[in-house]
């Protein structure tokens, strides 16, 4: 291991994943800390269900949201993976000094508003000013606690035979980021999906017993995820390239740059292992969303054999898919 | 059987083996990437060229900057998101120097570059410029608009290659039965050199040579193409990228790179060491903006790591898993030698060709 931390080490990866196994679990782990991205913790003879999150976006405005916006739909999304209904927030503003009021105010207008419409209340917050550090930002960290949509809801993971169900198309939040940052002359408006998935997910959340596991496509992308999947649950996986679903202008802007819709950040879409009997129906319950009307099966859960992802590919052939290991660096041409 | 499998085994029975080198890095990630590879019948043997331009970059040249850096104040380095990684003297590289604070900055065109050096006159620029004939027009028309608006602040340190000469080079450096049977030409090269600049190779190696584009279709057709030629025992150039690239290449483009650019006598590759005529270099009527010669670049000897076999790799005589050092100690994590930084690398097609399981 390195002598300090890299930004490599925050990209979701196998490193993000090395510095937890040997900096923090180590001393930190006890029987009730979730490898998951939310907690399920008895309280009281009930049960509460609770995730935390911190928000370093760069630009804190980008086309289709801002960090206020994602500070709270990202705390609901992962929190509706252990299916989890949310009621109580708690916020922590770190902002940069020179930050410009204008642009405050509209991220706590998008919080307000965001909050409102997923019926959650702010119960406590802080505020800290740091020196500036170049470009003026801010940082929002944000703990979510709710309570189980269903008591009898289990979710033990993806069994071999699972389908694999995405809500929606790819790629779009990474490339919209991206394309802000660098000021990339894209000449369409690519803009970002995040947003809450609690009108999409909570009538599932409420009846199916078919749903196995969720998990928010963020860091690390689909290729992340489902190798953690892999390693957590000991199984593997076969996706379908064509099955795949981003827009056109999505998938050409990540080409362009040589960047692997595999593994983008999202901020809107659900990764999904649903028992296979069931997947068609539960297809259809999303599609009926307008949320969820791209939904697609991408692959199934297989046993775990020698490889933890395997892509059928366009033309046919097969390739391993591998745990995104480093920074989304563009190729030179 | 899948039907491009079943047409290229096909073509396998009317003649034994297939050596078909793509010379280029983005051929051999498009072969992995798009599943071709696994379809290949065994008859057909692919050996990966040196034609990724951050593999063939001896790691003195990044080594210099970062000194550079260290000792120039306010000095911005801007590269091409691939050359950040490269492994340099005690597995430096301009990634951790910019952990360390150093000022590199990540572009995606050089004109970016003409932007940062007007917004910001009091800081230095200095552009790394890498790359084949491809991305040789964007350096010299960042040059020409350097030099048009008489900046001061900005200059380019011109690490471009060509690919003929690479061609010859590696196929001097093998015995005749290594040699491959045929070559797969850059597609995105020849959209600027032309088709003619093949020719003599073709005709000395008497080998078929196609210039192909870069989706697996592209890159499957070409084999065809080439196997096709070798069972009729025929060679010459072919265009399989009709689509796109016109047998004369882009005229303007050539005369741009003539303006701005000339040959180097000699530029050392990493794995085929010193090939004649084979870099760029700025003219000098561009001297103000050669960053070799504004800052006296110093050169260190950067040792390749004694177990590395990029060298053989890039030659087509090895394969990246004959490499003790692969997918076990050199991961795209952390490379040990530039094969597994880009994904145009051989070393990293193949580690995701093998899912990065360790």
């Amino acid at each position: 291991m390195n002598t300090f931390i890299e930004r490599v080490d925050g990209t979701g990866g196998r490193s993000t994943h090395k510095l937890i196994e040997e900096i923090f679990h180590p001393l930190l782990k006890n029987e009730l800390l979730s490898p998951n991205d939310a907690a399920i913790a008895p309280w009281n003879s009930r049960t509460l269900i609770v995730t935390t999150d911190a928000h370093v976006v760069e630009p804190i405005i980008f086309p289709g949201g801002d960090i206020g916006k994602l500070a709270v739909t990202g705390v609901i999304n992962d929190l509706l993976t252990q299916g989890g209904r949310p009621l109580y927030i708690s916020l922590t503003f770190i902002l940069d000094e020179g930050l410009a009021l204008t642009h405050l105010k509209q991220v706590v207008q998008s919080i307000s508003s965001t909050l409102q419409q997923n019926s959650i209340r702010l119960l406590c917050a802080d505020t800290k000013v740091v020196p500036a550090r170049g470009q003026p930002g801010m940082m929002i960290s944000s703990t979510l606690f709710g309570e189980p949509f269903n008591q009898s809801l289990s979710l033990p993971g993806p069994k071999a035979g699972d389908k694999l169900i995405v809500t929606a198309p790819l790629g779009a939040h990474g490339l919209a980021l991206l394309s802000a940052r660098e000021n990339l002359p894209f000449e369409t408006s690519i803009v970002s999906d995040c947003q809450s998935l609690l009108p999409l997910l909570a009538p599932l959340l409420l009846e199916s017993r078919s749903l196995h596991c969720l998990r928010d496509i963020t860091r690390g992308g689909l290729a992340g995820i489902l190798h953690e999947w892999s390693q957590q649950y000991r199984v593997g996986f076969e996706i379908d390239e064509t099955q795949l679903p981003a827009r056109a202008e999505v998938r050409a802007g990540l080409d362009l740059l040589g960047i692997d819709l595999l593994e983008v950040a999202n901020e809107g879409v659900m990764l999904m292992a649903v028992e296979a009997n069931s997947a068609q129906e539960v297809l259809s319950q999303l599609r009926a969303s307008p949320l969820g009307s791209e939904a697609t099966v991408i692959g199934e859960t297989t046993l775990l054999n020698n490889a933890p992802l395997v892509m059928r590919t366009k033309m046919g052939g097969k390739r391993l898919v591998a745990w995104p290991e480093a920074l989304n660096l563009p190729r030179i041409c | 059987m899948n039907k491009i499998t079943a047409a290229l085994e096909a073509l396998t029975q009317k003649r034994a083996s297939f050596k078909i080198m793509e010379f280029c890095g983005g051929h051999t990630h498009s072969l992995v990437n798009s599943g071709l590879m696994s379809l290949l019948p065994k008859a057909i043997r692919m050996i990966h060229g040196p034609g990724c331009p951050v593999c063939v970059l001896p790691a003195h040249h990044i080594q210099a900057v970062i000194d550079l850096l260290e000792k120039t104040s306010n000095l911005t380095v801007c590269v091409y998101g691939d050359l950040l990684r490269i492994p340099t003297l005690r597995g430096d590289s301009l990634l951790t120097a910019q952990s360390r604070g150093k000022s590199v900055k990540m572009v995606y065109s050089p004109l970016e570059v003409l932007r940062l050096a007007e917004a910001d006159p009091q800081k230095e620029f200095l552009f790394m410029a890498i790359g084949f004939e491809t991305s040789a027009p964007a350096t010299a028309t960042l040059l020409t608009n350097a030099k048009a608006r008489k900046l001061k602040n900005l200059s380019v340190l011109c690490l471009h290659v060509l690919t003929p000469p690479a061609i010859a080079g590696v196929m001097e450096a093998l015995d005749e039965e290594q040699r491959p049977h045929a070559l797969i030409a850059p597609g995105h090269v020849s959209i600027v050199t032309g088709l003619e600049v093949y020719r003599e190779f073709s005709e000395r190696y008497r080998i078929p040579i196609v210039a192909s584009g870069f989706e697996g279709s592209d890159i499957w057709e070409s084999i065809q193409i080439a196997c096709e030629c070798l069972i009729k025992k025929e060679y010459g150039v072919f265009n399989q990228y009709t689509r796109a690239l016109p047998a004369s290449g882009n005229l303007r483009a050539q005369k741009l790179l003539e303006e701005v650019f000339e040959v180097r006598p000699v530029f050392v590759w990493r794995g085929l060491g010193e090939v004649k005529n084979s870099a760029l270099t700025l003219r000098d009527t561009w001297a103000p903006w050669d960053a070799e010669r504004r800052f006296q670049l110093q050169y260190r000897d950067v040792p390749e790591h004694p177990g590395c076999r990029c060298g053989s790799i890039l030659r087509g005589q090895n394969s990246p898993p004959d490499c003790r050092l692969f997918m076990r100690a050199c991961t795209p994590r952390r490379p040990l030698g530039s094969c597994m930084v880009s994904s145009e690398g051989a070393c990293h097609a193949y580690f995701l060709l093998n899912g990065g399981i360790q």
